[in-house]
């Protein structure tokens, strides 16, 4: 009878243990996805902060079209600025590089730097930080040709930041 | 003493079952729910940016060329585009998939996309046409509508869905 009852306290035990194993398996599952879920807001805002930082680059007067449009960014001041102008401008935007790269419409598979013929990369600044990461977001890059037309190409601005 | 040993396996194999089930139930739902669709500023950004880009029609001799905003109304008003004589519409189909294959391409955290374009009119909703392109295993971000009104005869909305890395 006595080991009978043994018998009978072990089963409960490991029925016990097992009921507790499932329960702490599941609880890991939700935190897990909890977790995730968590870390996907953080990566949204951290992004949506940095598209908002580079709109606002873009839509400095050093860069804008003028125009009410956000995103766009004159290309005739792109040129300037991508000579020596950009370098004067290195203390005041305390950022490690801009670079603007055309995407559309693009006739060249490689990256020609500007001024130049077929050119599509702008090189603003950069002040060669060895650590640094880069941020990037579509811009309208537009010239005008005459009063009333304005044209127009997808670009992508990109900003460097040193990585701390 | 046999018999109850029976009973007790019986019982534990039926709650094998009954769990194994209530798995089964729960993969086959998770596996049927259409893929989330997680909202995203950076495709915003992408729509934006693709909508104000000059295309390469002329609808006018005087005008310049088109934006492709400006191309969904010309196209709706079935136009052709003056300078390379074909229909605006066309041109459009073609000028997008070059943008988002451009994109596809230059844009190491887009494995694919997909853009939709409806026609609305009051109650009414009428699908225009999808462009589909490249593979999709990561998470798919979507865009609010960008809206392109057609005055009083409704407007045309446009979604698109981005497949991106984190």
């Amino acid at each position: 009878m006595g080991m009978k009852a043994q018998y009978k306290i072990m089963q409960m035990v490991v029925m016990v243990l097992a009921i507790f194993l499932f329960f702490i398996l599941v609880g890991i599952f939700l935190i897990n996805s909890q977790s995730q879920g968590l870390k996907e807001s953080s990566d949204n805002l951290k992004r949506a902060q940095t598209i908002s930082s580079i709109e606002s680059l873009a839509n400095s007067p050093e860069f804008s079209c003028g125009s009410t449009e956000s995103w766009c960014v004159d290309s005739d001041k792109l040129h300037i600025m991508s000579g020596e102008l950009g370098k004067e401008y290195s203390d005041f935007w305390q950022i490690s590089s801009i670079e603007v790269l055309s995407i559309y419409p693009n006739n060249q598979t490689d990256v020609i730097e500007c001024p130049g013929e077929g050119c599509n990369y702008y090189k603003i600044y950069d002040n060669n930080q060895p650590n640094k990461e880069t941020y990037s977001a579509y811009i309208s890059l537009c010239e005008r040709k005459s009063r009333l037309i304005v044209e127009c190409q997808l670009a992508k601005l990109i900003v460097g930041v040193k990585n701390v | 003493m046999y018999k109850k040993a029976q009973q007790e396996m019986v019982g534990f194999v039926l709650i094998v079952i009954v769990v194994v089930i209530a798995l089964l139930v729960f993969m086959i739902f998770k596996i049927s729910q259409p893929a989330k669709v997680y909202e995203s500023i950076s495709v915003d950004n992408i729509l934006q940016g693709v909508m104000h880009t000059s295309s390469q029609c002329k609808v006018s001799q005087k005008s310049g060329y088109q934006k492709i905003e400006d191309l969904f109304e010309d196209c709706y008003d079935n136009k052709r585009c003056m300078n390379t004589d074909s229909m605006v519409c066309d041109e459009l189909n073609v000028t997008l998939k070059q943008i988002f294959d451009e994109i596809l391409f230059t844009d190491n955290q887009v494995s694919a996309y997909e853009l939709n374009t409806k026609y609305n009119y009051e109650e009414d909703s009428q699908d225009q046409f999808t462009i589909i392109n490249g593979n999709c295993s990561s998470k798919v971000y979507g865009s609010n509508p960008y809206i392109i009104s057609l005055g009083n005869d409704g407007d045309i909305s446009v979604d698109l869905k981005l497949c991106m890395a984190n």
